[in-house]
């Protein structure tokens, strides 16, 4: 019975996000959390980064809230991807070459994916 | 609703995107873009054949790491000074393996400027030529992270010579590298 209900979870899940670029908030949430953690993973030491460090905090947090806008204001998707691709822009300059390139490409391919999400009517 | 991705707009967003961020690299690569690194926690060895400049200070400060503990460390800045040969490089632990990572200035004769550079380095080898220098010099005058009353090297003009640095962290400061070269790698040499 468990495992039926967790079945039609996941069905409904599946149903909710093909609704939305749910991939697209995907990966604009991973960009920012690889952005925002990569100074921080690993460190031995906790200490004052200087101005990258905090933009690269402010950044990643401002992609994670992008990704989460996209699955939740759909209408919005076109303004929000341009505001994630210069954050991703701003994070290449600001904050270890964003994320070393990682971050910041898949904030843009995030932000297209986002871009180019169409509803469907007959769907 | 359902939703798909329409694959022309998908590029019609990309490339223009992948423009603007191949232009920032090639910027940072001239040396028009300035670069900000905030590479913390980790001993990294920073090298330069020379380095010269106004407004130098060395003085003792202590960091905080993760667990607790307090770390003595030397804290080096710089207001601002011409880098030749520099060479920044650490080792990076991966699920696949010890990384290098290596950033470095292509042509070691075309000088890097850089300014408001702080540094907290654990040992430093170099050949040194001050101006107008200060032993003894109170350390908050120095710098703000500095305490009072604790030593400090000041000199308003220096010239170094084959710098050798581990270091914590550099941070604070903007630098121009024409010709930045970055490797990452397996075999990619350390700096020294």
């Amino acid at each position: 019975m468990l495992l039926a209900d967790w079945g039609r979870r996941a069905a409904a899940f599946g149903e909710w996000a093909r609704g939305r670029p749910f991939a697209a908030g995907c990966l604009l949430v991973a960009s920012g959390a690889e952005i925002m953690l990569m100074p921080v993973v690993r460190a031995r030491l906790v200490v004052h980064t200087g101005v990258g460090g905090y933009a690269g905090f402010l950044l990643g947090l401002f992609l994670i809230a992008m990704g989460a806008a996209v699955c939740f204001a759909v209408d919005q998707r076109s303004v929000i991807a341009v505001l994630a691709v210069l954050a991703a822009l701003a994070a290449f300059v600001l904050t270890n070459l964003g994320g070393m390139l990682i971050g910041s490409l898949t904030a843009i391919v995030g932000a297209a994916l986002a871009f180019a999400w169409t509803p469907r009517a007959d769907g | 609703m359902r939703g798909s991705v329409r694959w022309r707009r998908f590029a019609l967003f990309l490339v223009p995107s992948l423009a603007a961020l191949a232009v920032l690299g090639f910027g940072m690569a001239e040396g028009a873009v300035p670069v900000s690194f905030a590479l913390s926690g980790r001993q990294m060895q920073v090298s330069a054949d020379r380095l010269s400049g106004r407004g130098f200070g060395l003085y003792p400060v202590v960091v905080r790491s993760a667990n607790g503990r307090r770390h003595q460390v030397m804290m080096l800045t710089m207001r601002t000074a011409e880098i030749y040969g520099l060479c920044q490089s650490a080792t990076v632990d991966t699920p696949l393996g010890r990384y290098v990572l290596r950033l470095s200035a292509a042509d070691r004769a075309r000088p890097a400027p850089v300014s408001g550079l702080g540094i907290s380095a654990t040992d430093v080898k170099a050949d040194v030529d001050f101006g107008s220098l200060v032993l003894n010099e109170d350390a908050r005058t120095l710098g703000s992270a500095g305490s009072r009353g604790d030593y400090g090297v000041g000199a308003a003009e220096f010239t170094v010579k084959r710098v050798r640095v581990h270091a914590w962290m550099v941070a604070g400061g903007t630098l121009r590298v024409k010709g930045l070269k970055v490797a990452i790698g397996r075999d990619v040499p350390t700096c020294f």
